[in-house]
């Protein structure tokens, strides 16, 4: 078909300005950037303890054997609250001669330091310290980890044999309670904002329940063990690098983190004529992870060697710390 | 095709085009925009066919050359161009033919409007009869060519209309615009916007704000311009502020008014408060609240018809203490503007401009309540800008427009000099002390939280700001194509060099931070610890910014107008050791179209696609600038024996640099320039004459923002905690600048507008605006992955517009009553507020680790209305007229917060430091002859 000179070059400066436009729209920053994504699977006995409480008549007082002594009752349980908070970290290797647990890469010790710095290239956690509006909880509660709060309250009081208590000392006995307090020292209105119980519903279900939790039981024949995803956002990939991960677990009896957890930092509760932090995460744990890990802590033996970004981790917690 | 008039034209420019192009590569340039606008009509018969050689004489008082006439063309179409803004007398004369008598007579319209950057169009019907001149009042209320959403506000709305004595002031009527003296206009950041003074940019090249205070009386046309301007304008993410200022006129004119604004006639609000209620203390807001401006302005001819001047003069002095602040803010400034336009002959025009603004602020700490008199400090600034014009009128339709510019702006900041005045009761000097002598030794010192200060300022900064640019343009106009289509084509390129010297210090090089045992009583202070840093620092920036373009204003028909064409911006800017940080070279193509549907300018349907790219602004690239204090920490008597709760600062272990004496940022090696592209639809009706209705659209997706990304701290899954840190150290934060096309704003705004035209002795605008943005900052640099795992909450709701709001202005001149005239004038604005529970805050100025706010957590913006009423009394005196101006401010003293101090965080509240000024009683005479 003719077209008048005119019009032919109308169209081409049409079509140059849309070539501009498209290529000026194409930039890429030249960074190895993704949102890392994997599977933690953490053995079913690192979540599992005895608790040993008091037996209580039907008033609630405690029952005492013959000599006066009170009677009390074992149980072991296994449950994703007694998961501590899983911290994940992307290291240059993963080696076992530097302590009797396989360890992440690390430089020479320095300024009397027993071990030296790993210089993480990344990490997240799966489950945090979080503010959970009682001094109480201070380096005792772990998101993701708790499905709403009367099961806060009741395992506090039931399982653990250590009911919950408000600034004065008195027992917190409902979930209500506990919430109530929460919104009038935040001023949250939502789960959500508080974070500290199942609050998304991740697997889209249409239930608030153990099923969005960090970590969901899996049975299995060769033993159960909890597993859970995460996702490591923004992080530059190195191609080998590997993934590792370690589990804390609370110290029997107190339930307390009180290896990775620093009771000086975190949240800052100043209401009324309180004065007390949360607590929070030690700003070095994946740098110096030998810090802070302890007997019956959990690491992983092997470390994911991530050449793929698009590849799923799989990270298996399976080394007990003697 | 070409004709052979213009190529000939070509040729006698290609010489100057070489000199200039030297010129370009010599000094370097800045966007340089239209300061005039044009007039073009038809001229028709009783018949109603086309008149050609119809004489169209344009006459107006702001024409320097005197009068210019034209014939209509074959079309019987005139054109006018380059005009000034103002009001013109249009006169028509029917064609004579030899041995004949035309039947049609002469007509004279009045009251023609030209606006800046906008095209008047004007046809003339020209009837049978008699031969004496008819007189018609008429003006087009659209403006059917053009494809810009924005607002100009003329001089006769300025002063008629209560806006407020400053352009900052006067803007916020405009529809689109937000915020405050750097307002958020069309969904950018306050620091996203372009300044033009008289077409030549005077923002400021460090910061992206305003550069300049300026002479209001000196105004005559200030235009805001949202999106979906032509290639010529650049630069700009956000919107543009364009001030032309006035010319002169072939009459000798004086003009002087002193204006006094008092906000201590409210009722008083004594007790602070924040937001919602919770009373911080016992001092209150507003303890002073007082404005006075004494302003002269002489205009004229220095050669009838050939050079005119205009002087002018406003010092303005304002005492206010609106924050609860002891000390009140002493701002004294001096306007000063001297302006002279020469055409020798019609082909030449030559305009010089200068404008200064030296200013002295006091007490420049209005953030801090506790803050005592001898540690407030005192800025001295002052901004300059001198230019030269020479606009070349080669024939009726070409022209070249030539400029060179130079600005520079000073801010020093330093602890108030010495007095030996007796009745000081701070700041005194030594008894062998100079009066005046500036105190750089003495250490300052500050409470903890930044709640207490004593002894001095305890800073001092010098910064020196140039710009040096050289623009030019040449434009043909009227160009035919084969198809009878007509273009009207413009290029242009631009350069500017820019220059950043700053020196800035602590004082005696150490800074004190103490605890108060008790509250407020400086005499408790136990020291807490304090910090030593090295000397001061020096940093020189510099950048070079140029841009090309070439665009078309196509009408292929009469009613249809095709705006299009493409830009290319290139910037470099260097940080303190001349590396190259931001660079880059952009297209911005546009492509706009307008149609008036019925060919009666009465009616347009226009819209399009444009990119608009950023140049950049130095204080970006001196985010890596290697020049940094290095400081060490020391701790003093507070720390002796173990504190409780005071986390990593209880140990003596960290008795270290904890600033290394260079600056851990850096810049990513492939920045890009960030960009907007925006898509707008405007619909534009009128429903009676001079009346008229419109709906704008616009939708800008801006990319790329400047993101400070950390690469050093690693955060746990909420990004509440640092769990470790890529570089073996987790109290520093290492940035590392980027440009990725994550960090990101949307916005959308629906505008419903009413507007009168001034005739009639009235005039006014209503209009009504719904936007939405969301994105990841408000603010020009993200922040958004600044700590990692915020990217997952990353966009939300932002509070840089308002979801709806409305803007309602005019003025009314009671008939009846001239020359005595008296004129009632009205203004209101409402902003709405924003579900704070919904907002997201995550940029760098709001911190790493917040990311959802809480409901109640008090961030902007609560609604604000501000209502504000004017009477202005015309009084026929002797040799000139006498304006007497009262004017109520913000009427219904409404006291909404607009901004809040996180220092004063408590119980999840911000403290409410500023909030909406109060009601204001301004008293104003103007004496005109």
């Amino acid at each position: 078909m003719h077209r008048h000179p005119s019009t032919r070059r109308f169209v081409s400066s049409a079509g140059l300005l849309l070539a501009l436009t498209s290529v000026s729209g194409c930039y890429s920053e030249g960074l190895e950037i993704y949102d890392l994504t994997g599977t933690v699977r953490i053995p079913a006995d690192a979540a599992t303890y005895q608790f040993t409480r008091p037996v209580l008549d039907d008033a609630g007082n405690p029952v005492t054997d013959d000599s006066g002594n009170p009677v009390t009752e074992s149980e072991t349980r296994t449950d994703v609250k007694l998961l501590g908070p899983v911290y994940i970290g992307l290291y240059a290797d993963v080696r076992n001669d530097i302590f009797a647990y396989p360890y992440p890469e690390a430089g020479p010790p320095v300024a009397g330091a027993n071990v030296g710095d790993t210089y993480p290239y990344g990490g997240t956690t799966m489950g945090d310290y979080r503010y959970a509006c009682y001094e109480f909880f201070q380096c005792r509660m772990v998101s993701g980890r708790y499905v709403d709060f009367d099961e806060i309250v009741s395992w506090w009081k039931d399982v653990v044999g250590n009911p919950i208590t408000d600034r004065t000392g008195a027992p917190v006995l409902t979930g209500a309670a506990m919430e109530d307090t929460c919104y009038t020292l935040r001023r949250f209105t939502e789960p959500l904002e508080l974070g500290i119980t199942a609050a998304i519903d991740r697997n889209d279900d249409g239930l608030l329940d153990a099923n969005d939790l960090d970590f969901t039981l899996v049975e299995d024949p060769d033993g159960d063990y909890f597993e859970g995803e995460f996702t490591i956002p923004q992080a530059e990939f190195f191609p080998g690098m590997k993934a590792w991960a370690m589990l804390e677990r609370p110290s029997a009896g107190s339930f307390l983190y009180d290896d990775t957890c620093n009771d000086e930092l975190g949240y800052q509760e100043f209401t009324f004529d309180q004065n007390w932090r949360a607590g929070a995460s030690n700003q070095d744990v994946l740098n110096r992870p030998a810090g802070y890990l302890n007997t019956g802590d959990r690491v992983a033996s092997v470390g994911f060697e991530w050449n793929d970004p698009w590849e799923p981790a799989e990270i298996v917690l399976d080394f007990e710390v003697q | 095709m070409l004709s052979i008039a213009l190529r000939r034209t070509l040729h006698r420019l290609g010489a100057w085009l070489a000199v200039i192009a030297v010129s370009w590569l010599l000094f370097g340039q800045t966007a340089h925009a239209q300061t005039t606008g044009q007039l073009r009509g038809t001229v028709y018969d009783d018949q109603g066919l086309e008149v050609p050689g119809a004489t169209v004489t344009l006459s107006g008082d702001q024409m320097i050359g005197g009068s210019q006439t034209v014939q209509t063309n074959a079309m019987g179409q005139y054109r006018f161009v380059q005009l000034l803004p103002g009001i013109y007398e249009l006169n028509v004369t029917p064609p004579v033919f030899e041995g004949s008598e035309s039947p049609l007579r002469p007509q004279t319209i009045e009251g023609v409007q030209v606006n800046v950057n906008a095209t008047a169009v004007i046809d003339v019907n020209l009837t049978a009869g008699e031969m004496d001149t008819i007189v018609v009042e008429q003006g087009t209320a659209i403006d059917t060519e053009s494809t810009t959403i924005g607002q100009v506000l003329t001089k006769e709305f300025l002063q008629k209309v209560p806006t407020g004595r400053s352009y900052q002031d006067a803007v916020q009527l405009s529809v689109g615009v937000t915020g405050g003296a750097n307002p958020n206009m069309g969904g950018g950041a306050a620091n996203e916007n372009t300044f033009l003074l008289d077409g030549a940019t005077v923002t400021d090249p460090v910061t992206g704000t305003f550069g300049n205070n300026f002479n209001f009386d000196a105004i005559q046309q200030i235009e805001t311009i949202l999106g979906g301007f032509d290639p010529e304008y650049g630069q700009s993410l956000g919107g543009i502020i364009n001030i032309v200022t006035e010319s002169g006129t072939n009459n000798l004119e004086f003009e002087t008014s002193a204006f006094y604004i008092n906000g201590n006639w409210r009722p008083r609000k004594d007790e602070r408060f924040t937001s919602d209620g919770f009373q911080l203390g016992p001092t209150g807001f507003d303890q002073t609240f007082q404005i006075i401006q004494i302003a002269g302005k002489v205009s004229g001819p220095l050669v009838q018809d050939k050079a005119w001047f205009v002087l002018s003069y406003q010092h303005s002095r304002s005492l206010i203490a609106a924050n609860g602040i002891p000390q009140q803010r002493d701002f004294d400034g001096h306007y000063l503007l001297a302006k002279l336009t020469v055409q020798p002959n019609s082909a030449h025009r030559i305009t010089a401009l200068f404008q200064t603004d030296p200013t002295t602020i006091d007490n420049i700490d209005q953030g801090n309540p506790f803050t005592k008199a001898e540690a407030q400090g005192r800025q001295a600034q002052s901004g300059f800008v001198g230019q030269l014009r020479w606009q070349w009128f080669v024939n009726p339709d070409t022209n070249l427009d030539t400029r060179v510019s130079l600005q520079k702006i000073s801010i020093e900041q330093y602890s108030v000099a010495c007095t030996h005045n007796p009745n000081s009761d701070s700041n005194k000097c030594e008894p062998d002390e100079l009066e005046g002598s500036l105190d750089l030794e003495t250490p300052g010192r500050i409470g903890a939280f930044g709640a207490f200060s004593s002894v001095n300022f305890g800073q001092y900064y010098f910064d020196d700001r140039w710009r040096v640019s050289v623009s030019s343009k040449f434009s043909a106009l009227a160009i035919e194509d084969p198809l009878g289509g007509q273009h009207d084509i413009k290029i242009g390129i631009e350069t500017e060099q820019l220059i950043n010297n700053t020196v800035q210090g602590v004082s005696g090089n150490v800074l004190y931070v103490d605890l108060n045992e008790a509250a407020a009583n400086p005499e408790t202070f136990k020291n807490y610890y304090w910090q030593e840093t090295t000397g001061p620092i020096r940093q020189r920036n510099t950048g070079s910014v140029w841009a090309a373009f070439v665009q078309d204003a196509y009408k292929p028909v009469n009613n249809v107008t095709i705006r299009y064409g493409l830009r290319l911006d290139n910037t470099l800017l260097r940080n303190d050791l001349g590396e190259p940080v931001i660079r880059g070279t952009m297209f911005a193509p546009r492509l706009f179209a307008a149609w008036d549907p019925f060919g009666d300018q009465k009616m347009k349907i226009a819209g399009g696609y444009g990119r608009f790219n950023e140049s950049g602004r130095q204080a970006v690239a001196g985010f890596t600038s290697i020049s940094a204090f290095g400081s060490k920490l020391f701790f003093g008597e507070f720390f002796q024996g173990a504190q409780p709760g005071l986390g990593p600062l209880n140990t003596q272990e960290l008795m270290f640099d904890i600033n290394p004496k260079q600056n851990p940022n850096v810049a990513h090696d492939r920045l890009r320039l960030p960009s907007v592209d925006e898509l707008n639809l405007i619909i534009q009706r009128q429903i009676v004459t001079d009346v008229t209705f419109g709906v704008n659209f616009q939708a800008k997706f801006t990319r790329h923002l400047y993101e400070p990304d950390e690469v050093n701290l690693i955060y746990d899954e909420d990004g509440s905690q640092v769990i470790g840190s890529r570089r073996a150290n987790p109290l520093i934060n290492y940035l590392r600048l980027r440009t990725p096309r994550e960090a990101r704003r949307n916005y959308y705004r629906l505008d419903f507008t009413l507007a009168k035209r001034q005739s009639r002795r009235w005039g006014g605008q209503a209009t009504y605006s719904y936007t939405f943005i969301n994105g990841t900052s408000n603010n020009s640099l993200s922040g958004t992955f600044a700590n990692d795992p915020q990217n997952q909450f990353a966009y939300g709701p932002l509070a840089t517009a308002s979801q709806h709001s409305a803007r309602v202005f005019g003025f009314w001149d009671i008939a009846g009553t001239d020359p005595n005239t008296t004129t009632i004038g009205g203004s209101l604005i409402y902003n709405s507020g924003i579900p704070l529970e919904r907002l997201y805050w995550n940029d760098q100025g709001g911190g790493f680790s917040n990311r959802v706010r809480n409901r109640n957590f008090y961030w902007q913006f609560n609604d604000i209305w501000e209502l504000s009423v004017s009477v202005q009394q015309a009084i026929d005196v002797r040799r000139g007229r006498l304006l007497v101006d009262l004017q109520l401010l913000n009427a219904l003293n409404n006291r909404a917060p607009v901004s809040f101090n996180g220092a004063f965080f408590r119980e999840n509240r911000l403290f409410a430091v500023q909030r909406q000024d109060p009601l204001r009683i301004q008293l104003g005479i103007r004496y005109q002859f």
